[in-house]
């Protein structure tokens, strides 16, 4: 059992849980960002790029308790 | 007039004479700025059924109130004039650092008519406005010009140009600034071209009023410390706006092959990540911004070595996906070319990728050609074509006027996949799986350009086979965004790092003293949506509805693969969305406003008009 | 002689958006206005493309040459006193960092007081405190 630290950078921001950009959630076990996406019940269509640890990663990547996950927008425009 | 320079500079070029106007208040107290003041000054000003390319168009130069104050993205300028690709209301914007000089210099508007007689250049040293000779700089590239005028005037100029195409009037030229920023939508580039103005070189020395410094130094403070407090802060920057490549393949909206399909299977070798490692040189910011998009390159290959802004997304997704040029280093090659000539970057890949398919299905043939043919993933022929458009040469001169006369020029069914709204080409998102961005895309009021709304995430989220809620969205973006086009502000920060909407009303009444709620800021920018509505109906015969329809490709051919495959978006359903959208902005169902909300929106002045229409 | 910050740059990090010069306007002269900035951004475009940002070290060569004694040190901070300030110039050219802002609308010149801000906003690390008593909000 373990926390992760979850960031949410850009607009999709309103499709989390409360609309928090910065939040904690319980892990009892290693899962998937695909995972902890399909329990924050956020489309991992929503997610543009994941780091976990300051790195980038797969959706398929493995969190472990006690990693920062952070979760981008799509850029809308350029 | 806190927040405004306070004046208005008009430039003749037919007569060679400038004259400083102050700003009429009741011009900022009802339309705040940029967009707002381009919108109602090409109604007031510029004659109906004027030529585009004639003496009577004029070009408008707009920053806003909050341009050049100490908040974040704080840089843009916006660029109108009658557009010679749609025929209607046209606009453009830019960022980089010419707006703030332009208020430096003391200026909230320049207004630029006539025809000048032979080249030259605008130059303006706070409130001494000169007409100079540029028969030196005719012919040249946009960024060379620009180094040269920085030779002979100095570094402390703001400067923009036109390349070689805005001077061959082609209709999708852009204006180019800041060695690598463009204005590139609707042609505003061409109507420089056609009244002779190479380029406007600007520098001021003045401070812009403000209503309440300190409030502004103290609100300015806190809007950056919460930039940098945001999660991921950081993390965007060093790809900026390629970094969405890979993700837009992934929901199946990369254009591909002239919009074939939605999915480039190899966008990982034109994405953010091989910007980086390949090519990236710096990042390069606009005014104020704390999270630069520009990536400034260089690409040295056997046989060029050159420096170029980008390629950004929308380069990467029109010149990469859409020409299907597989690595970032030609990428960046035929972005440099384009910006050379001064074309577009967008409207060059969708335009060059309609010709390949042309020259692929025999609709252009090899006589056409001067005995070649046009293939996909050829970087020598997209450079080939850009030189042809941009000097008018050959199959250029047809394809300089951009898909829609294209098209209608070569005919044999080519309409179909000449893919435009209003004569302007479509920009980075193909649309057939996402209802919110085709309508988007439709309804814009410049032609198919996705700066006015921007909605796909809101379909993945809300789903993408439905329709509810989808043109109920579409308008709450098309206030929102271009509000930014009022204020002269960029949007990433809001979009890309969820900076939030509250904190501009907060600087705006530091900035100016006026008190609105962001609510009410929004009405302004409904009244201006509703007024570029008027201005397109006045300039094109027949406009309405039958404008604001996708390219057929789009209602009759499902996407052949990739993750939105077998999606197409049939015209019954591009009907639903047109009428709940017309429902819900007030308009009849040919898409011309009531005249119940023109009053609504205090647009009075242009019922007269608007009237006959509706009968 | 210790200092309670000393400015020092990283150009390579430098995008060019002028964050630092108009808070430094705006802050000590309440006006919104970058040109009034005390100290200097460039880039260098379109060949190398890089930037160059310049800043004060309080190295005190201006006050060497100052007439009339305008620049006094304070605590390892040379203060340009405008009201003592005859408008010679005499300083700007000995600036080794050319730091010294001329501005039409100003008699005297421009100089750094060392304030820090520009180093608490710069959203990119490219002026820094090399004693670390500021450091850019947030950290």
């Amino acid at each position: 059992m373990g926390q992760v630290k979850i960031g949410v950078r850009g607009h999709v921001v309103k499709y989390f849980p409360g609309e928090q950009e910065r939040f904690l959630v319980d892990i009892a076990a290693p899962t998937t960002v695909l995972h902890l996406l399909e329990r924050l019940r956020v489309d991992h269509l929503l997610i543009m790029m994941v780091h976990i640890n300051g790195h980038k990663q797969p959706k398929t990547a493995i969190i472990n308790p006690g990693d920062e996950v952070l979760f981008f927008s799509p850029p809308a425009g350029g | 007039m806190n927040g405004y320079a306070g004046n208005i500079l008009r430039v003749d070029l037919t007569n060679r004479v400038s004259r400083i106007e102050p700003l009429p208040e009741e011009l900022a107290d009802n339309f705040i700025g940029g967009r707002g003041f381009v919108a109602k000054l090409m109604w007031d000003e510029i004659p109906a059924g004027a030529d585009p390319l004639g003496p009577d168009n004029k070009i408008i130069m707009a920053p806003g109130p909050l341009t050049g104050a100490f908040l974040p993205g704080a840089g843009k300028l916006e660029f109108g004039a009658k557009s010679p690709a749609s025929g209607g209301y046209g606009d453009s914007n830019v960022g980089g650092h010419i707006s703030p000089e332009i208020k430096q210099a003391g200026f909230d508007a320049i207004i630029i008519s006539g025809q000048a007689s032979t080249p030259v250049y605008l130059l303006i040293d706070d409130f001494n406005v000169a007409i100079h000779e540029a028969g030196h700089l005719w012919g040249k590239g946009a960024i060379e010009t620009e180094t040269a005028l920085k030779h002979e005037l100095g570094e402390q100029y703001q400067i923009c140009t036109i390349g070689p195409a805005g001077e061959n009037k082609v209709l999708f030229a852009c204006i180019s600034h800041d060695f690598g920023r463009q204005a590139g939508r609707t042609g505003i580039a061409t109507v420089m071209g056609s009244k002779n103005l190479k380029a406007i070189a600007v520098h001021g020395t003045k401070g812009i009023p403000l209503a309440d410094p300190k409030a502004t130094l103290a609100k300015g403070k806190e809007m950056f410390a919460a930039c940098f407090a945001k999660p991921g802060f950081e993390e965007w920057t060093p790809q900026g706006t390629a970094g969405v490549t890979d993700w837009v393949n992934e929901v199946g909206a990369f254009p591909t092959r002239n919009f074939q399909t939605s999915y480039f299977p190899q966008h990982k070798n034109i994405n953010g990540e091989a910007l980086v490692s390949k090519i990236k040189v710096t990042d390069k910011a606009c005014f104020a911004c704390p999270i630069p998009c520009g990536k400034y390159s260089r690409v040295k290959r056997p046989g060029y070595d050159v420096y170029v802004e980008g390629p950004e997304y929308e380069t990467i997704a029109l010149i990469g996906g859409n020409t299907e040029i597989d690595n970032i280093e030609d990428c960046a090659f035929a972005n440099y070319i384009v910006d050379e000539l001064g074309l577009d970057s967008i409207s060059a890949g969708n335009v060059i990728g309609f010709a390949m398919e042309c020259s692929q299905k025999g609709i252009i043939t090899a006589e056409d050609l001067g005995g070649r043919t046009l293939n996909f993933g050829s970087v020598d022929d997209f450079v080939w074509v850009a030189e042809a458009i941009a000097h008018r040469r050959g199959i250029g001169a047809i394809l300089a006027d951009g898909v829609k006369r294209a098209a209608a020029h070569f005919g044999q069914g080519s309409e179909r996949f000449a893919i435009h709204v209003k004569g302007v080409e479509w920009t980075g998102y193909e649309a057939r799986y996402a209802p919110a961005m085709m309508l988007s895309y439709m309804t814009a009021d410049v032609g198919a350009h996705h700066n006015r709304s921007w909605a796909i995430t809101f379909d993945v989220a809300s789903g993408r086979d439905k329709l509810e809620g989808k043109a109920k969205r579409v308008i709450e973006l098309q206030h929102i965004r271009p509000l930014f086009d009022m204020l002269c502000l960029c949007r990433l920060q809001w979009v890309e790092l969820g900076f939030e909407l509250d904190w501009y009303p907060q600087i705006f009444q530091a900035v100016t003293g006026k008190t609105q709620s962001f609510e009410e800021l929004l009405k302004f920018s409904e009244r201006v949506w509703n007024l570029t509505r008027a201005y397109s109906l006045r300039e094109i015969p027949g406009f309405g509805r039958d404008f604001d329809y996708p390219p057929r490709r789009f209602m009759e051919e499902p996407i052949p693969d990739g993750p939105a495959a077998g999606k197409v978006m049939p015209r019954e359903v591009i009907d639903r969305l047109l009428d709940e959208y017309y429902d819900l902005r007030g308009w009849d169902q040919r898409g011309i406003p009531s005249g119940a909300k023109l009053a609504e929106m205090g647009l009075d002045f242009v019922e007269g008009v608007i009237a006959p229409l509706r009968s | 002689m210790s200092v309670l910050i000393r400015l020092a740059t990283d150009s390579s990090r430098c995008s060019g958006c002028k964050v630092c010069l108009t808070i430094c306007a705006l802050s000590h002269f309440g006006e919104n206005n970058p040109k009034k900035g005390a100290l200097r951004v460039e880039g260098k475009f379109p060949v190398p493309g890089v930037f160059a940002v310049a800043v004060c070290n309080q190295c005190g060569a201006c006050a060497t040459v100052c007439p009339v004694d305008a620049i006094r040190e304070k605590d390892g901070v040379y203060i340009l006193h405008r009201e003592d300030c005859i408008g010679c110039m005499n300083c700007v050219p000995v600036c080794p960092f050319n730091v010294l802002v001329v501005h039409p609308a100003e008699k005297a010149p421009i100089k750094c007081d060392s304030c820090g801000d520009c180093v608490r906003y710069c959203p990119r690390d490219a002026i820094i405190d090399t004693e670390h008593t500021v450091m850019r909000i947030g950290r």
